[in-house]
């Protein structure tokens, strides 16, 4: 299905990102205070920092500690956490599955949402009912993510008591979550399924159906909705992407232990092997995420498939 | 094409120009210092005498607060903007006219950007330097989102430089300065108006995230974000240190919609 020229350029691609992106973290963390000072933590003696300096090769050329450091991360060592010694890959990785379900959680919602009513509102231009709605979207459209987090919480967990506001537990712990997340990325969606609906009902291939003598409902399933779908999947994708890195906030407002909740705790305590552990990991659930949102699109799209093919 | 104002516009507009006597005025408006503590009206509830949106667990006029945090997140907001503005369609026009390798290194950091978001830079970058205040976020939200700015400018120009009458006009032997200023910069003033004005909403959303977590403004600062934060130890006894905020956070940024969406139907 793809040819051997895109899947190299994307691997290209994606080796510069995580090169650049470690190259930037590395000077970024070297160069805006002294990591031996962290180590050492506070009250220790200018001989125990320069003991630490020395250990962990602090004394060297920046350039030196440079090369050292991407070869360590060549081979996987992304050095132990400074606050509790573990690993920090594995902490990482351990919170992964966290953020992982979270995601997975608010994509099938925001699909079974805004699927429907994105090709309902785009059947018609005109009506009380369908203004209504398209009124409360773009009202929706300017709360921020953990704005609705935090009225959520306000409403139901602080004011009702009916569910637990933060911790990632039971069932009931996720219904808030899920909850923010989608209510921030549905309007965006239930828009673009709108337009698009809108846009082959008006095409020629609907047209053509229209004049064989197919029924409306023929031509809304069988017609209209897989291309609005089609152009869907660019946005479901990017919104799937924006999940496994952009939920820095939500996460922290629920405690919820996922890889954006850990960014903020380890940048905040200056734990720099976690921080590039968890932009690494960040790095790489994005180009996954991309690569699954393309094949998608190829598996659905007769007409990329032809393009791919076309530029081998 | 609609010339009618629609009510949204002119609420925007409302929002605008109030925006813009906050910005010369602060917490004088509401009549109290934001600083100003006062003992004995703690957690005064919305309209108290005096206290039209009530005061916080130190009896800290909430409106006064209020003001002084929409000075700081929509100063803020409009200086990242501009700085993200200037770099990207400097950058963008650059890359346009006939730089090859200028336009090999934009697809190259549009890469780069779409996989690091901008937001986790900005998190990562500001609580490194340790260093907190108007201008370290300031900067780091400019500094991080121009690639959004350059990546469109890049496209739309390099497709204007395709198109005939540029290429006629370049033919004539006018200066490249001529040629930006007459044929290229107006085309693009459509669809970068728009942007921008989409922009500053997504950087008020990012500055008062970034204050909420406490890794903007400086401890104690009173921001919409920072006001977020402190507001939820009293979300059952004082709902309105959060609602108010948050509120205001939300017209900003359904005004600013609204005004982005009337200059897209307008240019189309």
């Amino acid at each position: 299905m793809f040819s051997s020229s895109r899947m190299l350029g994307g691997l290209r691609d994606f080796a510069f990102v995580l090169i650049a992106a470690m190259t930037v973290l590395f000077f970024l963390l070297r160069l805006t205070g002294d990591p031996a000072l962290v180590i050492a933590g506070e009250g220790a003696s200018p001989a125990q920092i320069e003991a630490i300096r020395v250990e962990y090769g602090f004394d060297r050329s920046l350039i030196v500690q440079y090369g050292q450091t991407m070869l360590r991360l060549l081979q996987g060592d992304f050095g132990k956490s400074l606050t509790d010694g573990s690993p920090a890959l594995g902490k990482v990785l351990a919170s992964l599955p966290a953020t992982l379900f979270l995601a997975a959680m608010a994509l099938s919602l925001n699909l079974l949402i805004s699927l429907p009513l994105g090709a309902w509102l785009g059947q018609k231009r005109t009506g009380a009912a369908r203004r209504a709605v398209r009124g409360v979207l773009t009202v929706m459209q300017g709360f921020p993510g953990f704005v609705i987090a935090l009225l959520l919480i306000n409403l139901f967990a602080a004011g009702l008591e009916w569910l637990p506001s933060i911790g990632y537990g039971g069932p009931a712990t996720w219904v808030l979550p899920v909850i923010s997340v989608v209510s921030f990325l549905a309007p965006k969606l239930i828009r673009v399924v709108e337009a698009n609906t809108h846009a082959a009902l008006a095409a020629d291939f609907v047209r053509t159906a229209r004049s064989t003598g197919a029924s409306e409902n023929q031509i809304l399933w069988r017609h209209v909705l897989p291309n609005a779908l089609l152009g869907a999947v660019a946005l479901i994708g990017a919104e799937l992407a924006f999940m496994l890195t952009g939920l820095v906030v939500i996460e922290t407002i629920f405690a919820w232990p996922g890889i954006g909740w850990l960014l903020v705790q380890s940048t905040l305590n200056l734990d720099f092997p976690v921080v590039q552990a968890v932009v690494f990991v960040m790095v790489v659930s994005v180009f996954l995420s991309n690569a699954v949102t393309e094949a998608v699109q190829a598996l659905l799209d007769p007409r990329i498939r032809g393009r791919a093919r076309a530029a081998s | 094409m609609r010339r009618s104002l629609s009510p949204a516009i002119v609420g925007a507009g409302v929002v605008g120009l109030f925006c813009l006597a906050v910005m010369i005025f602060g917490d004088a408006l509401s009549g109290h210092d934001h600083r100003a503590i006062d003992l004995s009206m703690r957690l005064a509830a919305p309209l108290a005498p005096g206290h039209l949106l009530g005061t916080d667990e130190l009896g800290r006029d909430v409106l006064a607060r209020l003001l002084n945090g929409m000075r700081w997140s929509v100063g803020s907001a409009l200086c990242a903007t501009l700085i993200a503005f200037s770099i990207g369609t400097t950058f963008g026009l650059a890359a346009a006219h006939k730089g090859a390798w200028l336009g090999g290194a934009l697809k190259l950091l549009t890469t780069f950007t779409q996989s690091f978001p901008s937001f986790v830079m900005a998190v990562t970058v500001i609580a490194l330097l340790g260093d907190s205040g108007f201008w370290a976020v300031t900067l780091t939200l400019g500094l991080v989102t121009w690639p959004v700015f350059s990546r469109v400018v890049y496209a739309e120009a390099s497709s204007l430089f395709q198109r005939e009458y540029v290429q006629a006009a370049e033919m004539t032997g006018m200066s490249v300065a001529r040629l930006y200023a007459h044929h290229v910069l107006p085309a693009l003033v459509p669809t970068l108006s728009v942007l921008v004005v989409f922009h500053f909403a997504e950087m008020i959303v990012a500055e008062s995230a970034l204050s909420f977590l406490g890794i903007g403004a400086p401890l104690g600062a009173a921001t919409w974000g920072a006001m977020l934060s402190e507001g939820r130890a009293f979300m059952l006894q004082a709902p309105w240190l959060t609602l108010g905020p948050a509120f205001a956070m939300v017209i900003i940024i359904v005004a600013a919609h609204s005004v982005g969406q009337h200059l897209r139907n307008l240019t189309r």
